[in-house]
């Protein structure tokens, strides 16, 4: 009797053997009751995973880099930060809130103002944009 | 248009809106949170408007899932401090499958369940199922992308199957 077919399986129940590997599987299969189980078992995890649902963007995309996050001794971070709160300033129309800061506000604005469904180039992507770091 | 024309690199701003969902379901997947899959998404799409990347003409998804994934282990190595941890591919890591009991699986396990096991996945494996089930890519296209041979592709597949499995049914 042939070896069982351990991690061939779940080639085989994506269709992703070539049909040699395909038909010596199938073969195997027809005579051995644990691999049987195991392609089921294999199967079902599987179709888990497909299933699992879109997943929608809470803010709108745009194209710029992650917000760069200050690390210790990191000068260019910090010169980032800086230069990222001075844009955000200047984009917000200088918002002093002595708690949060016109960063967190701008963000929070742009989020309770932005619909889920919204065109995501027509809200944010105007005052993103300029914001621009070099990595 | 004719399939030999050479295609354009695409405009960000329209993949975004006719791909975005995509891009950013893959990278929630990968993530595992909406901060950072926001963040990698964005690194996308910002790779895509700078040129960064080269655009083979083909399916739009697969090329958005390579640089997705290339982003995101970029990123995965960055942070990765500790060189002595074990690498995914130690087999001692990997538990093995439960005894198939686990046929009412499907039926009782929720979304939830299974992102919160994807994410405790090791992130070479997630990147392969993710690539696979959640981005629809063929075992070639994995192979390609990640630059490892089919054979890896198969192996952190099936592995990284194993392990959910066995998180899923854990009483
Ligand atoms: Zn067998």
């Amino acid at each position: 009797m042939s070896e069982h077919l351990g991690e061939a399986l779940s080639a085989l129940v994506d269709g992703q053997l070539s049909s040699d590997e395909e038909i010596a599987a199938l073969d195997h299969l027809a005579g051995c009751e644990a691999c049987a189980a195991e392609m089921a078992a294999t199967t079902a995890v599987r179709d888990l995973v497909r299933s699992l649902p879109p997943v929608e963007p809470l803010r709108p995309l745009v194209a710029v880099p992650a917000h760069p996050q200050p690390r210790p001794g990191r000068l260019a971070g910090v010169l980032a930060a800086a230069a990222a709160s001075v844009a955000m300033l200047l984009l917000s129309g200088v918002q002093q809130d002595a708690g949060t800061g016109p960063q967190v506000a701008q963000l929070v604005q742009v989020h309770t103002t932005s619909p889920v469904n919204a065109d995501p180039m027509s809200q944010v992507a105007p005052a993103a944009l300029p914001v621009s770091f070099t990595r | 248009m004719t399939e030999a024309e050479e295609q354009p690199v695409p405009d960000w701003e329209e993949v975004a809106r006719t791909y975005g969902r995509f891009l950013y379901t893959v990278a929630y997947r990968l993530a595992g949170n909406h901060e950072d899959a926001q963040d990698l998404a964005q690194e996308v799409l910002l790779r895509v408007r700078r040129g960064l990347e080269t655009y083979k003409p083909g399916s739009m998804e697969g090329w958005l899932s390579r640089i997705t994934t290339n982003v995101f282990l970029d990123e995965v190595r960055r942070r990765r401090r500790r060189p002595t941890d074990a690498l995914p591919d130690d087999p001692d890591r990997v538990v093995p499958p439960a005894p198939a009991a686990d046929v009412a699986l499907a039926e009782q396990t929720l979304p939830e369940d299974v992102q919160a096991a994807l994410a405790a996945l090791p992130d070479e494996f997630r990147v392969a199922v993710v690539l696979c089930d959640v981005a629809g890519r063929s075992y070639q296209e994995i192979s390609e992308s990640l630059g490892v041979p089919l054979g890896t592709v198969r192996s952190r597949i099936h592995r990284g199957r194993a392990i959910l499995r066995e998180q899923l049914t854990r009483p």
